[in-house]
């Protein structure tokens, strides 16, 4: 018997980190008798012209340009991506993702998208603090927070040169809890936001509501996301607001994370096509 | 009728860019009764919880990071646009573009990418190559690499989040240092030789030229694996050989009279049709 081939598409990152999680999954996936490949897009020559899906299930776990484009191929190609790659861009744009969260009628903060942090000024003038952030980052990096008119950042010093995102800032409420999901089953974990550090951050597996179940799951649908994680918070009115959604997370807190997502994508690159169970 | 059309605006001070083909669909769409409505994504605050279709036909001439962000948020509110987002996401990606019309049999130059230059040393040393950004347009930062040496200033880019920035070449090919361009609306495709890269005026403009069937169906299959209905294909063509080396949504489109008259009624029947009436992006199918 021929044996399942899966292919994590993998993000070195800067500084390089190791993910304990996805390491044990591929070694779990091992003794399964899957045959599986890594790939560090960025570190090889690839070439284009001939590309063709060679694995039974790409894993993209990588957010770079290049990942996404070649993900993008494969898919269209014929191969089977999880997260699909439309899913995973929809998360990667937060102007996209906000529209797509209210479009889904899920709590998130109001949302504004401009080309230039100054045209921010006049928003500022009449309503409370805005986060900025670049339209396609992650981890917390170039995110600032303008209370006034002079606080927000010049022009050409903010991170993204296209597009300004900017969230309502949501002083008072708690924004400790993240939410992975992989299918249907849902974990929370309780862990400070520190920018630039989250990857990094331990959490604690924390008990959730059946409501705020519900609403991992119901953003999950909405994006056709499989697995996923998201940052929520919490309003003194006891709503709780989705502020950012992520593609494959890292799953740190999360217990026997590795086990569940080795039988999520073992059972994803053998699946013959016919409805799921 | 309103049609709303996403035009570039090079700066703030400059104003909208509208070359002479687009001002000639603009009219042409008035005096036929439609409410053109020119827009810069980049001159507005938007409201992602209030943003709405209020025309029947969004037209993306301009594809900036904004612009497509905002049509992408439309498209999913039901509106009708042309090209649709999906295709000019993937088409402003060369490594989509070069291996989905490859796939769909097309000839292209061979390909590769990487984000570290040195890795393309060894190719450079078997002959000529073209260095291209990966979302680039028009030419911009498109440079030749003769030899390993070329390469030397090369380092890897990052991106503002700290990502690597993929680099994207094509092995030279034999040419006669005249690109056919293939500029297509909707089934209809006509041909304009260029000289590359262009300089004056009447270079920009092109000469009209004879369209080989080959190359014809060529065109039309690239435009039907990226998805895309108003669109430009530049070939390298050497006697009987030819390889498609870009793919362009909703390009310029200069040097062909009869496009103008024949773009303003494609917009006006898509207008009228609505968005069901958008060309699907198909998957990729791979000519064995």
């Amino acid at each position: 018997m021929v044996a399942t081939r899966i292919c994590f598409l993998l993000e070195r990152g800067d500084p390089p980190r190791r993910n304990l999680v996805i390491e044990e999954t591929i070694a779990l996936l091992e003794a399964r008798g899957a045959a599986v490949q890594t790939r560090y897009l960025e570190e090889t020559l690839l070439r284009v012209d001939t590309l063709r899906p060679d694995a039974d299930l790409y894993a993209l776990k990588s957010n770079t340009d290049l990942a996404l484009s070649v993900a993008t191929v494969l898919e269209r190609l014929g191969a089977r991506v999880i997260n699909t790659a439309l899913a995973t861009t929809r998360t990667r744009n937060k102007v996209v993702a906000a529209a797509t969260l209210f479009g889904a009628s899920i709590p998130t903060p109001r949302s504004l998208a401009a080309a230039r942090p100054a045209q921010l000024r006049a928003d500022l003038s009449c309503g409370g603090a805005l986060v900025l952030k670049p339209h396609r980052g992650h981890y917390g990096v170039g995110v600032s927070v303008a209370e006034s008119p002079t606080g927000l950042p010049m022009d050409e010093k903010f991170c993204d040169p296209d597009v300004v995102f900017a969230q309502s800032y949501l002083g008072s409420a708690r924004a400790d809890l993240k939410v992975f999901g992989i299918g249907a089953e849902v974990w929370g974990v309780g862990k400070r936001f520190v920018a630039g550090q989250s990857f990094a951050a331990g959490g604690e597996a924390v008990p959730l509501p059946p409501e705020v179940e519900a609403l991992a799951r119901r953003t999950a649908r909405a994006f056709g996301l499989e697995l996923y994680g998201l940052d929520l918070a919490e309003g003194p009115d006891s709503t709780v607001w989705v502020l950012d959604v992520n593609a494959f997370p890292g799953y740190r807190g999360v217990p026997g994370a590795a086990e569940r997502l080795a039988a999520r994508l073992f059972a994803e690159a053998r699946w013959d096509g016919s409805d799921k169970a | 009728m309103r049609i709303a059309l996403f035009l570039q605006q090079p700066s703030p001070e400059a104003g909208p860019r509208i070359n002479p083909v687009t001002e000639e669909v603009i009219g042409r769409l008035r005096r036929r009764g439609a409410r053109v409505d020119l827009l810069v994504a980049e001159e507005h605050v938007f409201d992602l919880a209030d943003l709405r279709p209020s025309h029947d036909l969004y037209v993306l001439k301009s594809k900036s990071p904004l612009t497509l962000s905002v049509a992408a948020v439309l498209a999913a509110a039901g509106a009708s646009v042309v090209n649709s987002v999906a295709a000019c996401a993937l088409t402003r990606d060369k490594i989509a573009v070069t291996a989905g019309v490859s796939a769909a049999g097309v000839p292209v130059p061979p390909s590769w990418a990487t984000a570290e230059p040195a890795r393309l040393g060894p190719l450079a040393a078997t002959g000529p190559l073209w260095l291209k950004p990966l979302a680039g347009s028009k030419g911009h930062g498109v440079r030749r690499v003769a030899e390993p040496a070329d390469l030397g200033s090369e380092r890897v880019r990052w991106n503002a989040i700290g990502q690597p920035l993929p680099l994207f070449v094509q092995r030279e090919m034999p040419g006669t240092g005249t690109d056919l361009k293939v500029y297509v609306v909707g089934e209809r495709a006509w041909a304009v030789a260029k000289a590359w890269p262009t300089r004056t005026d009447a270079e920009k403009t092109g000469m009209p030229a004879a369209l080989p069937a080959p190359v014809r169906e060529a065109a039309l299959r690239s435009g039907e694996a990226l998805g895309l209905e108003v669109y430009g294909v530049d070939f390298l063509v050497t006697g009987e050989q030819f390889w498609a080396v870009d793919v362009n949504a909703f390009p310029g489109s200069r040097g062909v009279p009869e496009l103008p008259r024949c773009l303003a009624d494609y917009l006006y029947t898509r207008a009228r049709r609505g968005p069901e009436q958008a060309r699907p992006t198909a998957p990729f199918e791979a000519v064995a």
